[in-house]
């Protein structure tokens, strides 16, 4: 019960832990007030329960796919938002606040809610009380401990003029993130998976902790097929040859604007 | 701008396999129920290489989370209610799962096997 508390905490919470930690070290000018973020964590808290509430309709609709469904809009809507976010297309402090925003409470929804389900099956039984108190600690404990060492590592790196290096991991995570939808979508056949290519199972398995970690930092897969692979380069590219395209059209605008 | 073009061609061909991809027969079904958070059967034979419907029941007054690592697949079954999950196609083995919130007791494995009627 309490190694399984602690899973669940690493699986469902720590990709939000680490979230914070690359925007608080990319986005740094885009300040978010305290009432900001007090109105964030409430949407984000208020828009789970909603989600939670209504997850046995949604779970029942589109043929029984409905939560997939809702799961991989939600992936979509955060890596499109972040995407955005990222390009510096945008002058507008706000609206780059704004999609941010957007970006945080679509993964937080995703991550919260399977936690919650959890959480509220251990509510309704009796006896497993301090193990999940005692999860619940440790859980946060790890979850904590290891986004302050991450974050620490990654300002660290940004002061130190690697910034790139942070972005770097910044587009792996997202990355990492969206190639989920690629399991959801075959779990429902809404997507056929070629086989697997290569197995590194006996390396680093899906089921431990550091095969958690390693999937919330870059989408690890113990046993990943072509298609993954493809879809994790691809959103790994993108947000890369965005920033690019928008960094050379910005300069021919500079160019002609001087001609 | 030859970098381009080449991340223009990688989208369009992942895009087209994506197409390719979808599925177009008709597959087998085999269910699994859950009561007192014991999966029945604890072990199921699938025929190898071929999608399977797999239809778990939970009979339980709680939910649980039906999850895998060796499948890749993990969904909720809310309280007296069906899950359509599709597995495969597998290469013959065995490949465990359990129920993620009591993984203890609620545990089994597919096997997938070369079969004539798998059950």
């Amino acid at each position: 019960m309490l190694i399984n508390t602690v899973i669940l905490f690493l699986r469902d919470l720590l990709p939000l832990f680490i979230l914070l930690c690359y925007i608080k070290v990319l986005f740094s000018e885009q300040l978010f007030s305290w009432s900001q973020v007090i109105i964030t964590c409430v949407l984000c808290i208020l828009i789970t329960v909603i989600f939670l509430q209504l997850a046995q309709p949604i779970g029942e609709a589109f043929n029984g796919a409905g939560i997939e469904i809702l799961t991989v809009s939600l992936f979509l809507l955060g890596y499109s938002a972040f995407l955005l976010a990222n390009t510096h297309l945008f002058y507008s402090q706000k609206l780059i606040r704004f999609l941010l925003l957007i970006g945080i409470i679509s993964y937080s929804v995703v991550g919260l809610s399977q936690f919650l389900i959890f959480f509220n099956v251990y509510m309704h039984k009796t006896g497993n009380e301090l193990n999940v108190l005692l999860g619940f600690i440790t859980g946060l404990g790890i979850c904590v401990s290891f986004s302050v060492l991450f974050y620490f590592i990654l300002n660290e790196l940004a002061q130190a003029h690697y910034l790139k290096l942070v972005k770097l991991g910044w587009y792996l995570f997202l990355a990492g993130q969206v190639s989920q939808v690629l399991a959801i979508l075959s779990q429902v056949d809404m997507l056929e998976m070629p086989p697997s290519m290569v197995n590194f199972s006996h390396y680093v398995s899906d089921s431990s902790e550091y095969g958690h970690i390693l999937n919330t930092l870059f989408g690890y897969e113990a046993s990943p097929s072509l298609l993954h692979i493809q879809v994790n380069i691809l959103a790994f590219v993108l947000p890369i040859a965005l920033s690019y395209g928008v960094y050379l059209w910005r300069n021919k605008a500079i160019i002609r604007n001087n001609l | 701008m030859k970098w381009f073009l080449s991340i223009k061609l990688f989208f369009l061909i992942s895009c087209f396999q994506l197409l390719l991809f979808k599925p177009c027969f008709a597959t087998e079904k085999f269910f699994l129920t859950l009561e007192n958070h014991v999966f029945t059967p604890s072990e199921l034979i699938i025929p190898k290489n071929k999608k399977v419907k797999l239809i778990v029941e939970n009979k339980d007054p709680i939910a649980e989370e039906f999850d895998s690592f060796d499948l890749n697949r993990e969904k909720v079954i809310f309280p007296h209610q069906k899950a359509v999950i599709f597995v495969g196609p597998l290469e013959p083995g065995e490949y465990e799962y359990f129920g993620e919130f009591h993984p203890n007791s609620a545990r089994g494995k597919i096997i997938v096997k070369e079969v004539e009627n798998a059950h």
